[in-house]
This record gives C-alpha cells, sequence and structure tokens, in this order.
C-alpha cells in the first residue's frame, strides 16, 4: 500500500510544530523536552463549545490543525469533508480521574461536561463541529501499538474512500491520581507527543504537477520480521504516540533535502501492529 | 461479509434461543431491583443486568484481565459455541489470519471507580489490562488465541457497528481470512451518575417513541459476529446471513444532542445503501437506535424519513427499538442490534418496541405519507399473509460526539452470493 504524505502537524514540549523540528535539524539544535507544550485555543470552536475543551482535547486539536491547513493551503481545491482518524491509548485520563473521584464521594455529582467529554471520541467530535465536516470519524486505541495500527486504518480508510484522510496521534501521561502497577514498574511516559498528517492512499490520477504529486511517498507493508535499523535514540520516547518521532523526522530531513535539491535515501521503519507482525514503513521521495 | 457464527449476552440472558424467547413474548430484561441498585442508592432506574458476572472467574493465565467488562467478554465469548467456531477458522487460516475489532465506550473504568473508593487496592492495581481503552482488544485476543490485527474502536454508543466497517477493510485488502467483532460495555458508576447528571435517565423502564418516553434505561451487553469473505465451516447453511454495508457519517452540531432534522442519521443510512448497492425502497426493516430519549427518537426519525424520501417506492419498512428489553447497552448497543437484526433474518420475525402505547405525536407526523410500521407485539412473517420474506435489514447506532453508524444485513441463498 502506498499514501502521499500531503500535509504534518506535530506538537510536543520543546517544538511547537512541524516547521521547528525542520529549523533544528537545520541549525543542529535539539528540542527541549522538558518545557512545556505551547498554550493554545481552538478558535475553529464557537465559544461555549471553545470554553469546554481539555488539555488533552486540545492537544489532538492543535495537532490536527496545523496538518489540516497546510494540507488546504497546497491543495486549492480541497474538499473539506475528509474522514478523520483519532488514535490514542488512553484519552483523556485526568477526566477519568475526576469523575472517578467524585464517584468516591459520599454524595457522588458527576459534571455533566466532564461526562459527555469523557468519551474517546470526544476530541474527534469537536474537531467535526468546529469544521462543519460531516464525513465519517472514528476513535480508536491500540494501546502501545498505535502506531502500526494507527497507519493501517488511515490507509485503508483512504483506500476504501478514494479520499485523503485526517490521522491525529495523541498521547498525555497517565494522571497522576490513577495508580497502576504499570506505573511503580517505571514504565510509565511522563512526555505528551501528538502527530498528525492528510494522506492520500487514492489510486486517482493526478496531475504530474499537482501538489499531491509532489509530495513525500509512504509505502507501507505487514511483515513478520522487523526491519534493523540503527536509529538515534528517542528524545520522547514514553508513551505510544511518540514512537512515531523517527519516521517524522526522517520527513523533516526530506524536505530540507528537497529544498537543498539534494537527494534522499529511503528511509525505513517498523512499527510493531501487535505482539506478532510488524508494519514495515518506507518514506521516500515522491516516484 | 458472511456471519460465520454470533454470540450475544445480555440482560436477557445468552444465547439465540433466550433472546427469541423473550423477544417473541416482550418479557423485559430490565429491572430496578438488582445486585448493582444497592451501588446507586440514589438514583431510582431500571437498568438491564446481566446477573453473576462479578462472579465469573478467569482462567488463570487471563487473570490480569479480570474486571467487569472482561468478565462479560468471557462469559459471551463462550455463547453458542462462538470461541469453537473461531478456533476452527484459527486451525483452517492461522491465527495470524484472523483479525480482532471491538467497540466499548468505557472499557474496564469500574476498576478506576473501585480503586479511588477503596485506595488500599492501588497496590495491586492493574490499570493496562483493565480500565486501558483497548483492554478488551487485548483480553478477547488471548482468549480466543487470535494473533492478527486487533484494536478497540470507542466512539462512544456507535462503536460497535463501526467495527464492520474496520473488517470490511481488512478483508477486501487481504490482510485477514477472518474477523472477530464485537461489543462489550459493563454497568458502572461514571456512565449511570453521567448520564442521570445530563437528565437522560428514565426512572420508568425504558418507552422508546412513546410520547411520555423522558430518558434511557442502562443495560449491560456482550456481543460477537465472526466474518468472513467466503463461508469457511463445514456446516452447509442453506440461507446465511451477510453484511452487506457499513455506512458513517459525522453530525457535525453538537457533542452531545442530535441534529434535531437527523441530518447524520439518515447520511449514514444512505451511506450504508449505498455502499451495500441495493436500493432505499429495498430495506425491509430497520432496527432503530431508539434510546427513548426526547431528542433522539424525534431526530432519529426526521433522518428516517428523510432517508425514506430517497424511495422510488416503497413497500413499507418495519421499524422497532428493542431497547425496552436490553436497555441502552451503549457501546455494546451495536453489536446487540446487528445480531437481533440476524436473528430476525433467520427467523423472519419483527420485534416489537417494547413499552410503546402511544406514539410521540411529533413523531406520527414526521412519519405521516411514509409507509412506516411500527408493532408493538411480535410479527411472525410467515404467518402474516401475504407473506413477504424479509430479505434486508439494517441497524442504526449513534453516539456523543455526532457519532453515526448504521449497517445492513441480508438473508441470502449462498449460491446466489451478492458479495464480491
Amino acid at each position: 500500500m502506498k499514501a502521499h504524505i500531503l500535509s504534518v502537524g506535530l506538537t510536543a514540549p520543546g517544538l511547537i510544530n512541524f516547521k521547528q523540528l525542520e529549523t533544528f535539524i537545520t541549525e543542529q539544535k535539539f528540542p527541549n523536552t522538558s518545557e512545556p507544550i505551547e498554550k493554545y485555543s481552538p478558535f475553529f470552536l464557537p465559544p461555549n463549545e471553545r470554553r469546554r475543551t481539555t488539555s488533552t482535547i486540545k492537544l489532538a486539536l492543535k495537532t490536527a490543525e496545523e496538518a489540516w491547513s497546510s494540507y488546504q493551503e497546497r491543495v486549492s481545491n480541497a474538499s473539506d469533508q475528509v474522514s478523520v482518524l483519532f488514535v490514542s491509548k488512553d484519552g483523556d485520563t485526568l477526566i477519568s480521574s475526576n469523575i472517578c473521584q467524585a464517584l468516591s464521594e459520599e454524595e457522588p455529582m458527576v459534571s455533566p461536561t466532564q461526562f459527555h467529554n469523557s468519551v474517546h471520541n470526544a476530541p474527534v467530535g469537536y474537531w467535526m463541529i468546529g469544521q462543519s465536516n460531516q464525513a465519517p470519524a472514528s476513535a480508536i486505541s491500540a494501546g502501545e501499538f498505535a502506531i502500526g495500527n494507527g497507519l493501517l486504518e488511515a490507509f485503508l480508510q483512504s483506500q476504501e474512500r478514494q479520499q485523503p484522510v485526517l490521522v491525529v496521534f495523541y498521547d498525555l501521561p497517565i494522571d497522576e491520581e490513577i495508580p497502576s502497577i504499570e506505573k511503580k514498574s517505571g514504565a510509565d511516559a511522563n512526555i505528551p507527543f501528538a502527530f498528525s498528517m492528510v494522506l492520500d492512499a487514492s489510486q486517482n490520477t493526478r496531475l504530474s504537477n499537482s501538489p499531491i504529486c509532489n509530495s513525500p511517498l509512504l509505502s507501507l507493508n505487514v511483515t513478520q520480521e522487523a526491519v534493523e535499523h540503527q536509529l538515534e535514540s528517542n528524545p520522547y520516547k514514553g508513551v505510544p504516540a511518540a514512537e512515531v518521532y523517527p519516521l517524522v523526522k526522517a520527513m523533516a530531513k526530506l524536505n530540507i533535502n528537497r529544498s537543498k535539491c539534494e537527494t534522499n535515501n529511503a528511509f525505513e521503519i517498523s512499527f510493531p501492529l501487535n505482539a506478532y507482525s510488524f508494519v514495515k514503513v518506507t518514506l521516500n521521495e515522491t516516484s | 461479509m458472511y456471519v460465520l457464527s454470533s454470540a450475544l449476552l445480555t440482560s436477557l440472558g445468552e444465547g439465540k434461543k433466550s433472546h427469541l424467547d423473550s423477544l417473541k413474548n416482550q418479557k423485559s430484561g430490565l429491572s430496578n431491583v438488582t445486585d448493582f441498585h444497592r451501588l446507586i442508592p440514589d438514583i431510582g432506574t431500571y437498568l438491564g443486568v446481566v446477573n453473576g458476572v462479578e462472579s465469573i472467574v478467569l482462567p488463570e493465565s487471563l487473570q490480569a484481565y479480570t474486571c467487569r467488562n472482561n468478565q462479560l467478554a468471557w462469559q459471551a465469548l463462550k455463547v453458542d459455541g462462538f470461541a469453537e467456531k473461531v478456533s476452527q477458522v484459527i486451525e483452517q487460516v492461522g491465527s495470524l489470519r484472523v483479525g480482532l475489532v471491538v467497540g466499548t465506550s468505557t472499557s474496564g473504568i469500574a476498576e478506576t471507580e473501585n480503586v479511588f473508593k477503596f485506595p488500599e487496592q492501588a497496590e495491586t492495581f492493574q490499570y493496562k489490562t483493565t480500565h486501558q481503552m483497548d483492554s478488551l482488544a487485548q483480553f478477547c485476543c488471548d482468549a480466543l488465541q487470535l494473533k492478527g490485527p486487533r484494536f478497540v474502536i470507542s466512539t462512544a454508543c456507535s462503536s460497535s457497528v463501526k467495527v464492520f466497517s474496520v473488517a470490511k477493510r481488512w478483508l477486501d485488502s487481504g490482510l485477514v481470512d477472518a474477523v472477530v467483532v464485537g461489543g462489550v460495555d459493563s454497568l458502572c458508576l461514571t456512565t449511570i451518575h453521567g448520564f442521570n447528571a445530563l437528565g437522560l435517565v428514565s426512572e420508568a423502564p425504558c418507552k422508546p417513541l412513546d410520547e411520555t418516553r423522558d430518558g434511557i434505561s442502562i443495560g449491560e451487553a456482550g456481543g460477537f459476529m465472526l466474518l468472513a469473505n467466503k463461508p469457511m465451516l463445514d456446516e452447509v447453511l442453506t440461507e446465511s446471513v451477510q453484511v452487506l454495508g457499513i455506512g458513517e457519517s459525522s453530525d457535525a452540531y453538537h457533542i452531545a444532542t442530535p441534529h434535531p432534522e437527523g441530518v447524520g442519521a439518515c447520511q449514514a443510512m444512505r451511506n450504508a445503501v449505498m455502499q451495500a448497492g441495493v436500493s432505499v425502497a429495498d430495506i425491509d426493516y430497520l432496527n432503530l437506535h431508539g434510546t427513548a430519549t426526547i431528542s433522539n427518537d424525534l431526530s432519529e426519525l426526521s433522518g428516517v424519513t428523510s432517508f425514506l424520501t430517497e424511495a422510488e417506492e416503497s413497500n413499507g419498512l418495519w421499524v422497532s427499538s428493542t431497547k425496552g428489553f436490553t436497555g441502552h447497552t451503549l457501546g455494546a448497543a451495536g453489536i446487540t442490534e446487528t445480531i437481533f437484526c440476524q436473528w430476525a433474518l433467520e427467523e423472519q420475525i419483527i420485534f416489537p418496541t417494547l413499552n410503546l402505547h402511544n406514539m410521540d405525536s411529533n413523531i406520527v407526523e414526521k412519519i405521516k405519507g411514509h409507509s412506516v410500521k411500527c408493532p408493538q407485539e411480535a410479527i411472525f412473517l410467515q404467518e402474516a399473509p401475504p407473506f413477504k420474506k424479509m430479505t434486508y435489514a439494517m441497524s442504526n447506532s449513534f453516539g456523543f460526539g455526532g457519532n453515526n453508524a448504521s449497517v445492513l444485513l441480508t438473508l441470502g441463498d449462498e449460491n446466489e452470493s451478492t458479495y464480491s
């Protein structure tokens, strides 16, 4: 399966967007992963809805908006009714924690707003409202296997509907009030991370000079063996969404080399689909 | 996609036989006196409880998954020989070639509720295998020994219809040879108090479409279907049920209230019919989302009316909501009612809308001029001349976030398969 990457969005501590990653790479600087995430408000939402958004919802929406606006800038006749897929391991654990706290009281009182925000598809629901997008919207969790499953699902949706798909991966640390054995074992992740893409796996024949044809090409194969690669250590390692960082970096490098008219070597990486299989992803300059 | 096997566990009981008994004889699974009610002394409501879930013991190797949601799943997987059928298919194609995609809205949040109430249990609390949103998929794969792709869809009450869409993509792309789809949602304080805070919980058993309806009754359920693009089991079925199309849409209207004109609902039904390659007039029976909230039922019937307007000629559409039997089983509502559609087709029975006495005059006004029939008692089509075979049945599920999905099933002769 192949898809063109039409645009990218990125939010992480020390990285306000994808462009900044390119700048850091060019200037050989490193993001400061202990910086807080930049403040953001989803102005595309009506004030009432905007007021109700939480940090989790904002992280997802900010990252979605970045890929979405750069897609709209690049593709002049872009349809605004495209399928959207949000991928997150836990969704909004601060809300779960608040609700469970309220429920443990003598007289439990759950906030109605917190309750409807607690559904896993709340962020994508706000996105669809804010963008007046009536296309299918999905919210999934594949636990630690977010990237492999999310990419595969986005590719298949785009292929089936012969349309671009907006896919957003976002994870925040689990709220500290929620205990777990995993935290004790040190397997906890403290750094939030979000990444988004508009990708197009449709087989439509494109005009050779269209921005779509000039976009990087991502190929995807399900394999039983992982690609062996020597990757630099991932400063964001922790939450499942952050596993995509080496690929995002490769995308940024590809853009930089292209702007300098330098050739790019193909970049390969495997993401586990589950404990038994992998999704092998190859990033190429457009064919 | 062929339905090779299905399994359902709700407050009505286990499996096809006990459900059919209740659906035919108008026996509800809802009750206002259950063990669970002790946990909600301040809320007077009817619940669709699966009795004894908390005492179901998981096998030693699956102990870490123990929570009400996975206990319910475990019991459901064993219904009507479902797990054995999955094993048979695994033997044929190998465990890597069978995928699993399941829906849930609250996963095992009851465990986290519990640990906040009894902090001394924090020492042994296993978040990842219970509350984590994909716990149900992890558990079902380990329980069924599947090694194919797997994840959870959690789009509130439409979750376990959207799973069919993923299964279709996986099968059509050749990624796998069979897929287990399903949905499990179990009772927890979060949903009962949450819906109560929104003023959406009825004190009486829910009354879909009725003029006195005043909210939902919450239920719990676990349901599964085994799907493949060709019949794979030894049993020769002369007529088998197939999933022909799935339609999805978004309201883009409000996070917790459906679009008043049912625009998204209509679009989901339209997309399902389009994917199935049939016409609106072909649909014989529609299992409504029909939650019995004031806004859902009116909005949904508005959507149904717009949908029917596209029919060139109408033979009449049977509609019913089965929420009066099971309660609203949230993330499991989709699979529950899709299995009801399967059985409706197999048995040629139209299930009634329980607790509907006088249809809301606003709904009557909406459907005026359309041939919509909404029975209050089960209709046995073979006994109701002139017999017209029911061939196409559809089920609607809508969720918070304006998330809509419809799935269309058909009863067909294997030899004249309509599936390509």
